[in-house]
């Protein structure tokens, strides 16, 4: 590794490759991105670049636009606290401030959970993470009154989701504690789960289109409040995050490579599952359930820049706030006056490629 | 196996093992039970007397009407997901199969509330055929999964729960964007609460057919469960078995969520018990006991479903998800112990 | 990937960036521009309470937004026309709810209404559900004055105390207070027609694909049925009871039974052949009546109070 800043590099071909790579990139996020070669350094600086400047792009698309419609001037006006105050700076710009968070967040998570379990099909849904933080909030909902739901549903969701992931981490250690266990565990906490948000529908149906928008994942309702809330918690969450991160390329190998290199295995596991809960319940109390973002922001953030947990981290970061930042966007602007919930338009337009996903997972393992 | 047609389904019910005789002696009880338990104060002998007298009383009609469609929805639906469940498990060779855990049961539910929110008032006749394609198009993905080869059995599983999970997903925003949310909790948790005959009309040909065929092609099915190049060298066409067996999965677990909505769990656990059964043994007697079993489950769920929460019922998918998930993570400890 | 990770420092450098980048932008998002407490207008104002506390409303708001549909019919009766209202976007449920056609911007789904819109329209009143509004109150409020009420499963008591305060609202007590005695002497009128010896008792069901949902006394129809001198036939303290199987109204076996659906292929034209549907008091005395749902369930105002009472007049005793 030589210390050569990007600066210095002979100006023709850097800007021949950049654009390859990025283009590369742009493939890679595409979908025919089946078989990007594995990623070096600069194909993954070029591609936080883009992911990034999508990402922007989406934001000022999200700040701009909307069901009304305002000139870039009226934009302008609003965030100096012009006439559209409202529309600009307590509607749109928290809204786009917490889809990137909670997104980025999701797609971290994912990244951390596939890495404990092994598994490239692990998702903080799969073993019932954003489940049980669903169980936690509709009983907040349904138990507390409204007034008091500001604080009850955090509440709620923070204790559902640990709960599941105690259960999951103890059951699974009862049962011998192999990565196998652990999945099958986590797959049938997450049936449970299910199965207590079927209990609370159908004792409460009065409250049932609000529970179900809120398992689908929606952005719609943040204010500065969540935005800081959300902010809070990340930035508390963040050491722990770059701990995991450490620890994303030590879990991929076999638990006595682990032991080689002088680390516990079910330590580095528990590390990592951790930040997952942590980050996973962060996101759901803002946005609700939107499950398999935190399956498809690693795998599209791994084609670009392969599976090095330091580079994949960052970039699954981009791709999840940029994910649900177009979903809730696109949720904005396509029935108005009605509002489509972002995790409704992630899962329409996401599912297909899911499925795409899923079948070359199970094929390459073959 | 030269002579198949020798083993005719009367031959094998003649050599019926113990353990399918009293788990049917069970089933029995449990379906009497459930025609003597209900919301209204009808007492235990009041409603024997309705079940076994047809002297046109209001107790004979409200056995007639409610308790008894609601018992045989439950016997037939039981019997729908344990098979198909068996199947399941027999064609991919995964423990973990399922119609529930291989999203089948999801398949036929997106498909459901799609035809339901484009045309309502199609009544459960209507919701049959869409039922089966979902649930035929999933089923059409899990097995072009497991075809591909090695793929691991937990690998499997999760492509399914994955599957699942994303239908799911559809099924909400559908609910969201029709607003029925409200009218349907029932239906999606899996609830035979509105059991009535006109439904065990639609499932009954499809549990005939398909249970059948299970037992009859039960020796054929059995080749599933060995390797491909052991079942070729025996002369089976192990393509047609699969193909056969699938369709089987497709149309029992289809039609019992058209029925019932998408209940969980029976058809995972139900064949791994009988399995441990004494008797068990070759596809076709694991078929028998699983007709026996999955009744015999549903059955006690939703008896349980009503006692429980009376005069209110809990649906018999969330007795079946309570009961299931610590049995599941039970017999996971067990496999492992061995 | 043979050798074991080795920590690359730029790579890090560039995690710690984008991780603060990420914080950073989002930081700026969330706090750039400055505090704007508020759409309060400067005249004179008074104080509302409602069901998430206190609010500061102008003395005489003009536009004013409803985001569920009992209080359009509660505005209409205080003679005010909402600029906007959260209609689910079906222009036709409005027309029904007031019986006649009203200009009015529609604000999307009364489940996620459409903020932009709401503070586009300029309102100086929104009046929002307790149920489904909560959440937004703080975004509301910063549109303009917003009061939080229960409609959505408010009972029919609330729902005339919502007509007094939403007129208070509109500077106005003394029209919601007629307006409500108003009512209540329509109803009285309504109520005196119907034969003391009243024995039989009535209930709602709302009639969903696979079962009903019983109303009980504590429902909205249910206290209307108690204000008119009738016995509801489910005593409860929830106001509604869901999942209830052919069984299940056979045991309650009403004497009038209203039966609200959305159209054909419910419940109730699966039950209504079987002998022991024949059986139940009310279809054996021919007093079941099928009913609208908008009516009978989704809009909760007084004047749908007034409808129900009129039904059930002209159906069962056959009153013009």
């Amino acid at each position: 590794m030589t210390p050569r800043t990007p600066g210095k590099t002979p100006a023709r071909p850097r800007t021949a490759s950049a654009v390859k790579s990025a283009l590369a990139t742009l493939a890679a996020l595409s979908l025919h991105a089946a078989n990007a070669r594995p990623a070096r350094r600069r194909t993954a600086l070029v591609a936080y670049a883009v992911a990034l400047i999508l990402l922007l792009a989406t934001a000022l698309a999200g700040i701009a636009f909307g069901a009304v419609s305002l000139s870039p001037a009226d934009v302008v006006d609003g965030l100096t606290g012009g006439a559209n105050t409202f529309i600009v700076q307590e509607y749109r710009l928290p809204r786009v401030a917490v889809s990137i968070l909670a997104g980025a967040a999701l797609g971290v998570a994912g990244v951390f959970l596939q890495a404990a379990l092994r598994n490239p099909l692990a998702s903080p849904d799969v073993v019932g993470f954003t489940k049980g933080g669903g169980v936690g909030a509709m009983a907040a909902v349904m138990l507390s009154s409204p007034a008091a739901q500001a604080w009850a549903i955090p509440v709620g969701v923070i204790a559902g989701t640990s709960v599941t992931a105690a259960g999951l981490l103890l059951i699974s250690r009862r049962l011998g504690g192999s990565l196998t266990t652990l999945v099958l565990v986590g797959a049938a906490l997450s049936a449970l789960a299910g199965a207590a948000i079927e209990y609370l529908l159908v004792r409460e149906p009065q409250s049932a289109d609000q529970a179900m928008v809120w398992l689908a994942g929606s952005v719609y309702g943040s204010d500065r409040a969540d935005v800081t809330a959300l902010l809070a918690w990340l930035a508390v969450c963040l050491p722990l995050v770059v701990l995991a991160t450490r620890s994303v390329d030590v879990a991929g190998f076999g638990d006595d490579s682990v032991v080689s290199l002088g680390r516990h295995p079910v330590r580095v596991r528990a590390l990592l599952v951790t930040a997952a809960v942590l980050l996973t319940a962060g996101a759901v109390t803002s946005v609700g359930g939107i499950g398999f973002l935190g399956l498809l922001a690693p795998h599209l953030a791994r084609f670009a820049v392969g599976s090095r947990g330091h580079r994949l981290v960052p970039m699954a970061a981009l791709t999840g706030a940029l994910i649900l930042c177009l979903a809730d966007f696109a949720g904005r602007v396509v029935a108005v006056p009605n509002e489509i919930p972002a995790g409704i338009v992630a899962v329409v337009v996401g599912g297909p490629y899911l499925l795409y996903l899923l079948i070359r997972e199970t094929r390459k393992h073959a | 196996m030269a002579t198949p047609d020798q083993h005719t389904v009367s031959s094998e019910i003649r050599k019926a093992p113990a353990p399918v005789l009293a788990m049917a002696g069970l089933l029995a009880v449990a379906v009497v039970a459930s025609v003597c338990v209900g919301a209204s104060g009808l007492s235990f002998s009041r409603a024997l007397q309705g079940l076994l007298v047809w002297d046109g009383s209001a107790d004979h009609a409200l056995v007639l009407d409610v308790r008894l469609p609601r018992a045989v929805l439950a016997v037939l639906v039981g019997a729908n997901l344990a098979v198909a469940g068996l199947l399941a498990q027999t064609l991919t060779r995964n423990p973990l199969a399922s119609p529930q855990t291989f999203g089948i049961n999801a398949g036929a539910s997106v498909a459901i509330v799609l035809t339901v929110a484009i045309l309502p008032g199609l009544g459960t006749g209507g919701t049959v055929l869409p039922a089966f394609a979902g649930a035929a198009a999933v089923g059409a993905i899990m097995w072009f999964l497991s075809l591909s080869g090695a793929v691991t059995t937990v690998g499997l599983a999760l492509a399914g729960i994955t599957l699942q999970l994303v239908l799911t997903a559809l099924v909400q925003a559908l609910l969201i964007m029709s607003a029925s949310t409200q009218d349907l909790v029932f239906w999606l948790a899996g609830s035979v609460t509105g059991a009535d005959w006109s439904k065990v009309s639609v499932i009954l040909p499809f549990t005939i057919a398909g249970c059948a065929a299970a037992l009859l092609f039960g020796r054929h099915l059995g080749v599933l469960e060995l390797d491909v190049t052991t079942g070729q060298s025996l002369g089976q066409n192990t393509r047609h078995v699969a193909a056969l067996a699938s369709l089987l999965v497709v149309l029992l677990a289809g039609s019992a969520v058209a029925v019932s909505g998408p209940i969980g769990f029976v058809g995972l656990i139900v064949p791994h018990i009988v399995r441990r059964l004494p008797g068990g043994g070759d596809l076709r007697r694991l078929a028998g006991l699983c007709l026996v079993g999955g009744p015999l489950l549903l059955v006690c769920a939703d008896l349980l479903g009503r006692v429980v929460a009376f005069p209110a019922e809990l649906p018999v998918g969330i007795v079946t998800a309570l009961i299931g998930t610590p049995t599941f993570l039970l017999l996971a400890a067990r496999q492992r112990h061995r | 990937m043979q050798h074991p990770p080795r920590q690359d420092s730029r790579s890090w450098r560039t995690l710690v960036a984008t991780i603060a980048t990420l914080l950073l932008g989002a930081t700026v998002l969330a706090g750039c521009g400055g505090d704007s407490s508020g759409a309060a207008s400067a005249g004179p104002t008074h104080t509302i309470t409602h069901v998430l506390g206190t609010t500061e409303v102008g003395a005489k708001p003009q536009r004013v937004v409803a985001l569920e549909y009992s209080f359009v019919q509660a505005l209409d009766l205080l003679g005010v026309t909402p600029v906007g209202i959260a209609d689910d976007e079906s222009a036709e449920r409005i027309q029904q709810l007031l019986d006649k056609k009203i200009e009015y911007t529609s604000v999307g789904t009364r489940l996620e209404p459409n903020l932009e819109l709401v503070s586009s329209l300029k309102p100086d009143l929104i009046i929002a559900d307790s149920t489904r509004h909560a959440k937004i109150y703080k975004q509301l409020g910063s549109i303009a004055p917003t009061i939080v009420l229960n409609s959505w499963e408010g009972s029919y008591q609330e729902i005339k105390d919502a007509v007094v305060t939403i007129g208070e609202a509109l500077g106005d007590r003394e029209t919601g207070v007629q307006a409500v005695k108003k009512h209540e002497q329509t109803m009285a009128d309504l109520a005196a027609k119907i034969p003391a010896d009243e024995k039989r008792t009535f209930m709602l069901a709302v009639s969903t694909p696979d079962s009903m949902t019983l109303h009980t006394a504590a429902s909205f129809t249910g206290s209307v049925f108690q204000t008119l001198g009738l016995t509801p036939a489910v005593q409860a303290t929830d106001p509604t009871e869901s999942g209830a199987g052919l069984e299940r109204v056979a045991a309650v076996n009403p004497g009038v039974l209203l039966i609200a659906t959305d159209g054909a292929g419910t419940a109730y034209d699966q039950w209504k052949d079987t002998a022991t549907w024949k059986g139940v008091a009310a279809e054996r005395d021919k007093q079941v009546y099928v009913v609208d749902r908008n009516q009978f369930s989704r809009f909760r105002g007084l004047g749908t109070a007034e409808v129900i009472a009129q039904t059930i007049l002209r159906n069962v005793y056959g009153d013009a």
